[in-house]
């Protein structure tokens, strides 16, 4: 039988249609790159083929690497230490974000309701040295009781992929991200607890 | 371009040869562009800007690599570059980063490094587009146990007003870092610490000058938190705060007890601009994503400020919230200026499907010559059986502009349609009466007729993995700050499309 070496096999198990999504990207970025440019050199033209094939190759869940950040008492502490036995929500957030304080009321009322159940909610503020002495009274007095984490580089946002704030990831017990929901619109934490509660179902 | 082809081929060898634990991940922003900048009508532009993250992890080990290409019908624009770089290693105790990475010095007061995840930055000088961000290129070790942390480092912070393309390269990065943090933990509420840094730029290599910092962070009784750090260059005298030393003073406290929460801080920054401005104290200014304040931001002047802030918050039982900001800067570098803003901002939760929130602020900016600036806003949000939503967004901003002896007023109007959890349409109309924004600078005359900006936005959530937005119409620039970082937005008219990838 023909094995495809990792990581090719990475492509066997993603949908056609995500694929070509990724595929048409690029493919758009290059057809405006060929009106625009007289001239392209031969270096050029194979790093643009690395990305077209880098693009599609990697579709599938993206596991979570471990990170230690400071928590609201300046103490130092890994993902490791509090993710869930069976689910970590990590939902990435901001003092002056509008949603972010419609958002997280919803989020302690589902903390409270699937902590038993090996869900483990975690706050990751963005917050850099200018809103930084903002975070804890703010989060205290809105009375969220999961941990928030301080990631005033963004070092931890970027390697997750995370563009804007409200964004609420779903990491599985094998440290796979089953979700990326970006933004938050009053209702969809009912579509987040819809999906949480068919994850643990699995 | 050799060293972009082989780290590519180095990528794909190592993740092609590792086992199934490795893995790739990484994304991609590619932006279109087509239009003008205002007042050049006939300029059409048609740009494309693409942006691709690509991760590598295996284990401790973990390789990053950032692309970006900029095209125009300008071939003297454009640009396909490797802009960053990482090796990284990383257990318990130990990190290790060889390349590009991002490091800030207790609150940033003597090195401030930053990136803004998306934001696609366009050079006003050369038209050139890139990620806004501020890097560190060179090494950086790191040792962490429960009592003690250390950081080191040995790297050229990034010049950000300058393009990737822009030669020569070593301008992007003038300055020399060499700093070593340390903390200590004495107590589980008690933390000191210190910095030592010394930086030089290109121009005089030899020449160093050199700084140190104490830290304290403490959890104090009553549940309140005091954070203080106290930077200065090495050859002042301590705590002396004379008008000729260089010296930073930052202190903040912050308080809670049940749904009230109150943060005040404490600014003294005295000829603290080092480098090409690399360190960026906090400026003590609230940070607003209501766009008519937004762009109304206090920019900290490091060669002279003093200031406080003081912003409270008190959550109510069903949702609702109240914050109110006080805020107070005075800065004297060729004249005496002062900043003051009062702010108060409320959120109704009428029910679940019904919140109302507004905001009225009043300031007044000597340095920008606003005076009496009052600044109002109600939005309103409705959502129908929690499967769309509609909002309305009202603001309206006047002051007087003591240059002119004219009153200036802002107009801000959206309404945004959301269909959950994919589809977003909004439309925004905006309104100005500045004579620093009607007025057109090619001609003699001065325009004072109203100025207006139309446009639509279409966010379109494909998947998880893929965002297409698409804006057309006319956008307003002027300054604009996001996550504590101010730049300056062009205005723009045309059309915009970015497709956003997570692979």
């Amino acid at each position: 039988m023909l094995k495809i070496p990792f990581p090719y096999n990475r492509l066997m198990g993603t949908s056609l249609v995500v694929k070509m999504l990724s595929f048409c990207d690029n493919i758009i970025h290059n057809s405006v790159h060929t009106c625009l440019r007289k001239k392209q050199s031969t270096m050029k033209k194979l790093l643009s083929l690395f990305v077209i094939i880098l693009l599609p190759m990697g579709l599938v869940a993206q596991k979570a690497h471990n990170f230690k950040l400071k928590n609201l008492n300046n103490q130092t502490v890994s993902y490791v230490e509090l993710k869930g036995n069976k689910l970590t929500v990590m939902d990435f957030w901001a003092t002056w974000c509008k949603p972010c304080v419609k958002s997280i009321p919803k989020f302690i009322e589902m903390n409270d309701e699937f902590e038993s159940e090996g869900v483990q909610f975690l706050g990751i503020s963005i917050d850099g040295p200018r809103n930084l002495s903002k975070v804890k009274p703010f989060a205290k007095s809105l009375g969220i009781n999961y941990p928030i984490l301080l990631d005033m580089d963004n070092n931890v946002m970027t390697r997750f992929r995370v563009q804007a704030v409200p964004t609420l990831l779903i990491i599985n017990s094998d440290d796979k991200i089953v979700l990326f929901h970006e933004g938050y619109k009053p209702g969809e934490e009912k579509l987040i607890r819809k999906e949480i509660l068919k994850l643990l179902e699995k | 371009m050799k060293v972009s082809f082989l780290f590519c081929l180095a990528i794909f060898w190592i993740a092609d040869c590792s086992d199934i634990h490795a893995q790739i991940y990484g994304s991609n922003t590619f932006e279109f562009q087509y239009g003008n900048l205002p007042f050049e009508e006939d300029t059409d532009l048609t740009t494309s800007y693409d942006l691709l993250n690509l991760y590598y992890d295996q284990g401790n080990i973990s390789a990053y690599g950032r692309f970006e290409q900029f095209l125009t019908p300008h071939e003297s624009r454009n640009y396909f570059k490797l802009t960053q770089k990482r090796l990284q290693y990383e257990d318990d105790h130990f990190e290790v980063k060889v390349g590009n990475f991002y490091k800030t010095i207790g609150r940033g007061l003597l090195l401030r490094s930053y990136e803004i995840p998306g934001s696609v930055y366009e050079d006003n000088f050369y038209r050139t587009r890139y990620a806004f961000n501020r890097d560190q290129e060179g090494i950086s070790l790191g040792y962490s146990s429960d009592h003690i942390e250390i950081v080191a480092l040995h790297a050229k912070p990034l010049f950000n007003p300058l393009p990737p393309n822009f030669e020569p390269d070593s301008l992007r990065r003038p300055d020399l870092v060499e700093a070593i943090e340390a903390s200590i933990i004495l107590t589980k509420d008690l933390t000191v610490g210190g910095a030592y840094m010394r930086s030089s730029s290109d121009t005089d290599a030899n020449s160093y000058r050199e700084f140190g910092s104490f830290i304290l962070n403490a959890n104090l009784p009553f549940q309140l938190q005091l954070y203080s750090e106290y930077a200065f260059e090495t050859d002042v005298s301590l705590f002396g705060f004379n008008p000729e030393d260089s010296y930073a003073l930052y202190t903040g406290l912050n308080y809670y007890y049940g749904s009230f929460g109150l943060s005040a801080e404490y600014k003294n920054y005295n000829s603290f601009k080092i480098g090409s401005g690399f360190n960026d104290p906090p400026s003590l200014i609230k940070e607003h994503t209501y766009p008519v304040l937004n762009r109304s931001t206090h920019v900290l002047n490091t060669s002279n400020e003093t200031g406080f802030q003081v912003e409270a918050f008190y959550h109510f039982e069903g949702g609702h919230s109240l914050t109110a900001n006080v805020t107070a800067a005075r800065n004297e570098v060729f004249n005496v200026n002062h900043y003051r803003e009062y702010f108060v901002e409320g959120l109704y939760q009428y029910n679940e499907f019904l919140s109302v929130k507004s905001f009225i602020d009043y300031a007044i900016d000597e340095l920008k010559q606003e005076d009496n600036r009052w600044s109002l806003g109600l939005i309103t949000e409705k959502s129908f059986n929690h499967e769309w939503s509609l909002t309305a967004d009202l603001q309206y901003q006047t002051y007087k502009q003591t240059s002119f002896a004219q009153q200036s007023e802002n107009y801000y109007g959206a309404i945004s349609f959301s269909m959950f959890p994919s589809l977003t349409i909004s439309a925004i109309a905006e309104a100005s009466t500045d004579l620093l924004l009607t007025d057109n600078p090619r001609t003699f005359e001065v325009e004072e007729n109203t100025r207006s900006w139309f446009g639509g936005n279409i966010r379109y959530k494909i998947n998880y993995t893929h965002t297409l937005d698409i804006f057309a119409g006319q956008r307003r620039g002027g300054p604009a700050c996001t996550s504590g970082i101010c730049y300056e937005i062009l205005d723009f008219e045309g059309v915009e499309i970015r497709f956003s990838t997570r692979f």
